[in-house]
Formats: structure tokens, C-alpha cells, sequence
């Protein structure tokens, strides 16, 4: 933006333009400068406001005899869950490991530390799947 | 907020339904209780094993359970179908 405004100064200097058409592109910029400062925090705050991850699971409606399922997490149990695990010693975190392995989660805990929770949390903050087949699936944040 | 009511409902068909609504106050009140009493165990537990790397995991682990525990507010797991049903709310 300081470089916007430099090529109006410049442009003002040259001749190119004149003063009061200068001061209407600095007060253009000046309003497109508040208007972003105004619309990041919202976006943040639309992020932080996210508090539950919802999994929901419904039949087809051919499908009578299929399973429903309703879960909703909240977010700060998810921080406070990967905040206990960090608790876990070495040797036994391998073992869950292991045991996720054989499941076939490919899980490093070891990887999951209170820095990148947030970036974490953020990123699931933007996840949404919608799946549909015999079952209709659906996975976001709220 | 921390959670203090918990509901439950299982149905089964061909079964007794349960239902239970039970006050999570309860439990916090004691799990203090209990926190307090065990606390210089605790320390002391936690000065010993320091040297080997255990003893501020240890001095965290309640604390860090209790966050855990509170954070349970909201929580809703629901699954049912065509014969059975469970529901469960922390509140």
C-alpha cells in the first residue's frame, strides 16, 4: 500500500494528476486498507467462534434398517486431549503407534505439539466432506 | 463452562431401557477432594522420579485431566437404529 501511495505522491509531483484527484485515490486506498484490517479479524473470529466438529451419518431413504449417527466434539477437547497425550512417555507412545498402524492410521504423535495444534485445529476448522452413497456422510466444524 | 449434567439413554430391543441422568458435580467435587488429599503424595511421588524425567509429567497429568474432563461441556453422541438406540449428552 506505502507503494500505492508513493505513486500518487509521484504521479501528483510529476503533474500528472492533480491535487484533488490525489486526494480522492489516497482516501480510495486509505478506505480498502480498513476495509481488510476489518475483514481479517472477522475471518479469525468466524475461526475462533468454531467450537464442535460434527460427524453426522444418515440412511438413504430406500434404506430403512441403516444406522444414524450424530456426534458432535467439542474443539476444546480436542486441544485438551492432544495436550494430555503429549503427557504420554516415549516408549508407550510407540505402542499406540504401532497399534494405529494396525488399523491403518498412520499417526506420529510425536509430531503433534502445542504449536502446531492451533495450525491443526485451523486447518479441520476448514474441512468439510459430504459423502453420499448408501449412506449420506457428513463431516464439518460449527 | 464446566460440564455438569451428564444424560444418558440406551434402548435395546427385547430389553429394558435405561436411562440415566446423572450430575457431573458430583464427580468434580470429588475429584478435588481427592486431588487435595493425594497432592503431597504427588509432590513428593514427583521429586523422586524428576531426575528420570517423569516428575513434571506426573505434576501436570491432573491438571491436564481435569482440562480434559471440563472440556467434555457439549459433547453428544448419538447413534441409533432400526432395534437399538444410544444417546448420550454432557452438558
Amino acid at each position: 500500500m506505502n507503494e500505492e501511495r508513493r505513486k500518487i505522491l509521484d504521479m501528483l509531483a510529476e503533474g500528472k494528476i492533480s491535487t484533488d484527484e490525489a486526494e480522492k485515490l489516497l482516501a480510495a486506498i486509505s478506505s480498502e486498507e480498513s476495509g481488510e484490517k476489518k475483514s481479517q479479524p472477522e475471518s479469525s473470529s468466524e475461526k475462533q467462534s468454531l467450537k464442535y466438529l460434527r460427524v453426522v451419518v444418515e440412511p438413504a431413504p430406500d434404506n430403512k434398517d441403516g444406522e444414524k449417527v450424530n456426534i458432535r466434539v467439542p474443539m476444546k477437547l480436542m486441544r485438551a486431549g492432544i495436550k494430555l497425550a503429549s503427557l504420554v512417555p516415549v516408549d508407550v507412545q510407540g505402542k499406540v503407534q504401532d497399534a494405529l498402524k494396525e488399523k491403518g492410521v498412520k499417526l506420529d504423535l510425536s509430531q503433534i505439539t502445542e504449536d502446531n495444534l492451533e495450525e491443526l485445529i485451523e486447518a479441520l476448522s476448514d474441512l468439510t466432506v459430504d459423502v453420499e452413497g448408501k449412506e449420506k456422510v457428513r463431516i464439518f466444524c460449527e | 463452562m464446566i460440564p455438569t449434567i451428564m444424560k444418558m439413554r440406551i434402548y435395546e430391543k427385547d430389553k429394558n431401557k435405561i436411562r440415566l441422568f446423572f450430575p457431573l458435580i458430583i464427580i468434580w467435587i470429588l475429584l478435588i477432594a481427592l486431588m487435595i488429599a493425594l497432592f503431597p503424595l504427588i509432590l513428593v511421588v514427583s521429586l523422586i522420579l524428576w531426575p528420570f524425567g517423569y516428575g513434571e509429567k506426573l505434576l501436570l497429568f491432573g491438571p491436564r485431566l481435569i482440562s480434559v474432563i471440563g472440556a467434555l461441556s457439549g459433547l453428544v453422541v448419538q447413534v441409533e437404529d432400526i432395534d437399538n438406540k444410544f444417546y448420550l449428552y454432557i452438558k
